[in-house]
C-alpha cells in the first residue's frame, strides 16, 4: 500500500471506530424508548382525573338531579302489578296450581 | 415525593402503639401501600382493626390510592383489600423506582398536581352522597330481583299479559 493510500485509511479507520463505539449507545437509547414508566404515569394521571371527575362533577349531578326515587317508584308499581296478576290467576277456579295444592292438602289431611 | 408505586410495609407488631408509630411515617394519598402481616403469628384481625381505626381517627385519604394487606382473613370487608398472597395484588402499581427522564418528570409533576387536588377535596362533600347512591342502588337491585322472580313465576304459570 502506498503512503497516500495509508494516509487515506487513517481517517476511514477513525470513522469505523466511531461507528462501533456508537452501537452500545444505540442500545441504551432503545431501552429508554420503552416508555413503560411514562405510560404508567400517563395512565395514573388519567385515573386520578376520573376520580376527581367522580368526586366533583358526578357527585354534584347525583346530588342535584337524583333519579333513584323515580326508578324505585316505577319498580314498586311493576312488582305490585305482577303480584296482582299472579294472585288473580291463582284465585281462578281451574288454576293448575290451586288444584295441585288442593290435592296435596287432601292427600295429607284425608283422615281429618 | 416518590413515584406512585407500591410500597411494602412490614407490620412487625400487634400492639396498637407500635402500629401507629409505623403508620405515622407513611404518605397516604401519594402511594398505594401493601401491609405485610405474614410475619405476625398473632391474629391478623386485631392488627387490621388497629390499622382501620388509625385510618378513621386520622381521616386518612384512602380514595386516591388503594391499600392492600397480605393476611389470613377470608372475606374481609373494609377499606383495605385483603389478599392471601402477593401475587393476587394488581400489577398496575408494580414498578421499580428509577431516575426519571425529562418527559417522565413532567408527567410525574402532573400526577402530583392531581394528587394534591384529590387530597384537598373535602370528604364530607362527596362521601354521604356516594353512600346514599350506593344504598338506593342496592334497593333498586333488590326490587329488580323480586320483579325478575315474579316475571319468571308468571312465565312458568303461563300468565300472559
Amino acid at each position: 500500500m502506498s503512503n497516500d493510500k495509508k494516509s487515506d485509511m487513517i481517517g476511514f479507520k477513525d470513522f469505523l471506530v466511531q461507528q462501533e463505539s456508537k452501537l452500545p449507545r444505540k442500545n441504551t437509547r432503545m431501552e429508554n424508548l420503552n416508555h413503560e414508566l411514562l405510560t404508567f404515569l400517563d395512565r395514573d394521571a388519567k385515573r386520578l382525573d376520573k376520580l376527581i371527575n367522580l368526586y366533583e362533577e358526578k357527585v354534584h349531578m347525583i346530588k342535584n338531579y337524583p333519579q333513584d326515587a323515580n326508578i324505585i317508584v316505577s319498580l314498586d308499581s311493576e312488582v305490585i302489578s305482577n303480584k296482582i296478576d299472579i294472585i288473580d290467576f291463582v284465585k281462578h277456579n281451574d288454576c293448575e296450581l290451586k288444584n295441585n295444592i288442593n290435592n296435596v292438602l287432601k292427600f295429607h289431611f284425608k283422615a281429618l | 415525593m416518590a413515584l406512585p408505586i407500591f410500597k411494602k410495609i412490614t407490620i412487625n407488631s400487634n400492639q396498637k402503639r407500635l402500629i401507629q408509630s409505623q403508620l405515622d411515617l407513611l404518605d397516604f394519598g401519594e402511594n398505594p401501600f401493601i401491609f405485610e402481616m405474614s410475619n405476625l403469628n398473632s391474629n391478623h384481625e386485631e392488627t387490621m382493626e388497629h390499622i382501620e381505626n388509625y385510618l378513621i381517627e386520622h381521616e386518612i385519604n384512602t380514595y386516591s390510592y388503594p391499600l392492600f394487606a397480605i393476611a389470613d382473613i377470608p372475606n374481609y370487608q373494609g377499606s383495605i383489600s385483603v389478599v392471601s398472597e402477593l401475587k393476587f395484588i394488581p400489577k398496575f402499581y408494580r414498578y421499580k423506582s428509577k431516575q426519571l427522564n425529562a418527559k417522565e418528570n413532567s408527567k410525574f409533576k402532573i400526577v402530583q398536581l392531581k394528587q394534591t387536588h384529590l387530597n384537598h377535596l373535602q370528604k364530607e362533600d362527596f362521601e354521604p352522597v356516594i353512600n346514599e347512591y350506593a344504598r338506593t342502588h342496592k334497593e333498586i337491585f333488590l326490587r329488580h330481583r323480586e320483579n325478575n322472580f315474579l316475571e319468571l313465576l308468571k312465565k312458568g304459570m303461563g300468565i300472559h299479559e
